[in-house]
């Protein structure tokens, strides 16, 4: 007969069952590998620090979400890297610029006219997120919620938040596409995977390298979810989760223009211009606890 | 003690770093058995685990966070073995390998059985935290950390993959009776 007894039991002790020492055979190869395996020198922007502050104050930065650079430095080692896609997140909330203007290039100061601060924040109602509004910038808000089947191919869709430049050269769009796997890794190579289907899907061009192009990026400073940039040909794209988003969606924010397009030079590139944007991102929706002011109490209960 | 080791380690010392091993090399191991349910794998992902981590140790800034930082590496590691391993074996079922935990006699093999391909079906990330919290104890907020996501994601898979779990031994007991009545 069957005794029953409580799952919780039985299924600790199943998982007590099995080796528990490291073989020796395993402990050698670390050792033996030691000598080859060059340590990364340590900088200034040493990038794993697991955070120990209060619980409020976490909360308060956690709310501050941003779209932020660095800590995929091992991700663009190659594949063999790619398991370890959760590894030191930046620390730093600050999106790093990519590049500067080619010397010679007779455009306004980038710094100038991309100061994130000072843009207004621009709220999503299709969509939930917020991101800033640079000034003189018109904004024409999704009229409907972006699908593969109506807006895949629609590289104007309605179904995108776009903001205009002054002079209507320069688009920038935001939005969400649905995801088939709710529960999709949180790691960069399934992102990349990932961007590689959508950009298939959306009939975009070079899909094949991407690879060679992404720039990881973290949502959220305090747990890395990974992000990605990619430069196309005709825009640059960033795709990103912060892993609460209600309904399992991924924000896709692009600049329609290609990196070195003449309408985009006076920003240092569209690539920085994107950067701008993102760093003004909170990509969690205003009824996550955490985005609001009242962060407090989204009680971390612990066990 | 740990901490001067890390400390040490972090500056190119190879024998604390070996001593880093020693300390936390078993735990490691038993966590990455656990999530991937292989001991060649388990072997790989905490072999790539000690090895980053001793390439990244120097950007480590708080030595105290050593084993949770580490812990963090070997479960990462055990998903890409988990997704290296299902491109190629998605038919094939590794045994049950006993080591110096054997078979706990208050797990019935019916259990063991139902366990083994319930857990089999979840995820990679969902095995983790069951693992982190079933077996090594960790508290959620902990797990959170190690895992790499918000507080609210482990739940919801702890959740989750406890349920899938516990329906499985319910269904297990419901058909052994039916098969073999008392």
């Amino acid at each position: 007969m069957n005794t029953m007894r409580d799952p919780d039991v039985t299924l600790a002790a199943w998982l007590d069952e099995g080796p528990t020492d490291l073989p020796d055979e395993t402990r050698r190869a670390i050792l033996t590998a030691l000598p080859t395996t060059s340590q990364a020198r340590r900088g200034p922007f040493a990038p794993w620090r697991l955070s120990r502050m209060k619980t409020t104050a976490r909360l308060a930065i956690g709310a501050l979400v941003a779209i932020v650079a660095g800590g995929g430095a091992l991700y663009l080692l190659g594949p063999s890297q790619y398991g370890f896609g959760g590894l030191p997140p930046s620390p730093s909330p600050i999106v790093v610029p990519s590049q500067a203007p080619s010397p010679g290039q007779s455009s306004p100061s980038p710094a100038a006219t991309l100061d994130p601060t000072t843009w207004a924040t621009y709220t999503s109602t299709q969509y939930g997120f917020k991101i800033g509004q640079p000034p003189g910038w018109t904004v024409v808000p999704a009229n409907r919620a972006w699908s593969f089947a109506t807006d895949a191919q629609d590289w104007l869709s309605p179904a995108e938040d776009a903001f205009f430049a002054p002079d209507r050269s320069v688009r920038v769009a935001a939005w969400a596409v649905p995801l088939t796997d709710p529960q999709m890794n949180q790691s960069w190579p399934d992102l990349e995977r990932w961007v590689v289907d959508y950009c298939q899907r959306t009939k975009n061009t070079g899909c094949a390298t991407i690879h060679d192009r992404v720039v990881p990026l973290c949502v959220e400073t305090r747990d890395c979810h990974p992000a990605l940039l990619v430069r196309f040909a005709d825009d640059v794209q960033a795709f990103g989760f912060g892993g609460v988003l209600p309904q399992g969606k991924m924000v896709v924010v692009t600049v329609a223009r290609g990196e070195s397009d003449s309408t985009v030079a006076r920003y240092g590139g569209a690539t920085r211009l994107l950067e701008a944007f993102l760093s003004t991102m909170n990509v969690w929706p205003p009824a996550y606890p955490e985005s609001q002011d009242a962060a407090a109490t989204f009680v971390v209960t612990g066990n | 003690m740990q901490v001067r080791l890390v400390e040490q380690a972090r500056d190119g010392d190879e024998v604390a770093f070996s001593e880093l091993i020693d300390l936390d090399g078993d735990r490691c191991y038993a966590i990455a058995y656990r999530i991937l349910r292989d001991v060649e794998r388990a072997q790989d992902a905490v072999q790539q685990a000690f090895l980053l981590a001793w390439r990244e140790l120097p950007r480590l800034r708080d030595a105290e966070r050593f084993e949770v930082w580490l812990h963090r590496l070997v479960v990462n590691a055990c998903y890409e073995e988990f997704r290296r391993y299902r491109r190629w074996s998605v038919n094939i079922r590794a045994l049950p390998v006993d080591g110096p935990a054997g078979p706990d006699e208050t797990v019935s093999i019916d259990d063991r059985d139902a366990l083994e391909q319930a857990f089999r079906r979840l995820s990679p990330e969902h095995r983790a935290v069951v693992v982190l919290h079933h077996h090594a104890g960790y508290p959620l907020a902990s797990i959170a950390e190690v895992a790499g996501v918000p507080l609210g994601t482990v739940k919801s898979r702890l959740h989750y993959a406890t349920r899938i779990l516990r329906e499985a031994l319910v269904v297990d007991r419901v058909e052994s009776r039916k098969v073999r009545p008392a």
